[in-house]
């Protein structure tokens, strides 16, 4: 069993946690910050900056807004940290301040469309990183790069919630209960948006999906 | 393979990017912004905590209050009500001396030497003979003072 898994931390998919025998577990970092260590929550910062700014541009799709609303949601852990409930896992309560983040950001555009990038371009078509496939010929690189813009375009219109289900869960790892934490929902509304958001993925994927690989 | 267990496959295989190519700047940055924040306060008690101490020691407190002459005169005088509406009126009205000597008795004693006071006092005002004599006279006055309240304050009448 790795290190991570004993101490009980979500490890979000595509981050890689070197594992460091001395390293204090969240907890203990977290009560060294209240009793007055604070320069301690530099070691929290480091250890989860990855999954949180991947998680805002799951959720956002835009670089700079991503890395805004992970810092705000840093600031805003630090100043409710002895709010965190001792039973809790930090990393989910986090994602939870990150995800209200991400919301800030989403009504800020639909109050000001038109002074807000909503929509990614140029580099930011697509959500997803290592692409590359050296097995794959250069025709189905060319068809795995349209498909990652194509997924990337689909979940980009989703709504909201159904957005935060699917990336939680399918991009993240999350297991239900714990993206239901994060989202502040029962895990039941958590798969009523899975099941919603896959009938709206599958009806724009149609075209990019072989039948003999998705049923 | 079903089209969930496609996507699980997906995001496996192609996790999210993420934005922030330096690591620690992103940290560095974080950390300035919290130098102007107000630095978290040590841990107090949590406000529950308090809340159920307080409570506790508030029924403890109550619990070993002993009980209020006053609410006994005034439980007394209500169920002499009670029995005078139902026309079976007390016949033995108690007058003021009594109900004090009855108060008396009730009332628990703070310690020893009161609780002698009292019961000699009790005693004066049943109209019992108080004793005299030498010491061995007194010891066995004593012995029978502890009969008598261990008989309760009834046998003294």
């Amino acid at each position: 069993m790795s290190l991570a898994l004993t101490m009980g931390l979500a490890i979000p998919r595509g981050v890689v946690i070197l594992p460091r025998i001395m390293e204090d577990t969240d907890r203990q970092v977290v009560v060294a910050i209240c009793a007055g260590d604070t320069g301690r929550y530099a070691e929290l910062v480091h250890r989860y900056q990855q999954p949180a700014l991947r998680m805002a541009y799951g959720l956002l799709g835009h670089a700079q807004d991503a890395e805004e609303a992970a810092q705000d949601a840093f600031v805003s852990a630090y100043q409710a940290l002895r709010s965190f409930r001792a039973g809790a896992k930090f990393s989910t309560w986090l994602f939870r301040i990150v995800i209200n983040k991400c919301r800030d950001v989403q009504r800020r555009r639909m109050r000001a469309p038109l002074l807000l990038a909503a929509q990614p371009d140029g580099d930011e078509a697509s959500l997803f990183d290592s692409l590359e496939d050296p097995a794959l010929g250069p025709a189905d690189q060319a068809a795995q790069r349209d498909l990652a813009q194509a997924l990337s375009a689909a979940i980009n219109a989703l709504p909201p919630q159904q957005r935060e289900a699917v990336v939680l869960h399918h991009l993240h790892g999350l297991p239900i209960g714990e993206a239901a934490d994060a989202m502040d929902c029962r895990p039941g509304t958590v798969k009523s948006h899975l099941f919603r958001a896959h009938v709206a993925l599958r009806a724009r994927l149609h075209t990019w999906l072989r039948p003999e690989d998705v049923s | 393979m079903t089209f969930s267990e496609w996507l699980d496959r997906w995001g496996h295989r192609h996790p999210v990017k993420a934005p922030a190519p330096d690591p620690s700047a992103f940290t560095s940055q974080v950390m300035r912004r919290l130098a102007d924040a107000p630095a978290a306060e040590p841990w107090r008690l949590p406000r529950l905590a308090w809340v159920t101490a307080l409570a506790a020691a508030a029924v403890i407190v109550v619990l070993r209050l002993p009980t209020s002459p006053g609410r006994l005169a005034a439980a007394i005088a209500r169920d002499a009500d009670v029995l005078a509406a139902l026309g079976e009126p007390v016949e033995d009205d108690l007058s003021d001396e009594a109900l004090a000597a009855f108060l008396l008795a009730e009332a628990p004693a703070d310690n020893d030497e009161t609780w002698l006071a009292e019961t000699m006092q009790l005693l004066e005002q049943l109209d019992e003979s108080l004793p005299e004599g030498d010491s061995a006279d007194d010891e066995e006055w004593l012995r029978e003072l502890d009969m008598l309240e261990q008989s309760g304050p009834s046998a003294a009448s």
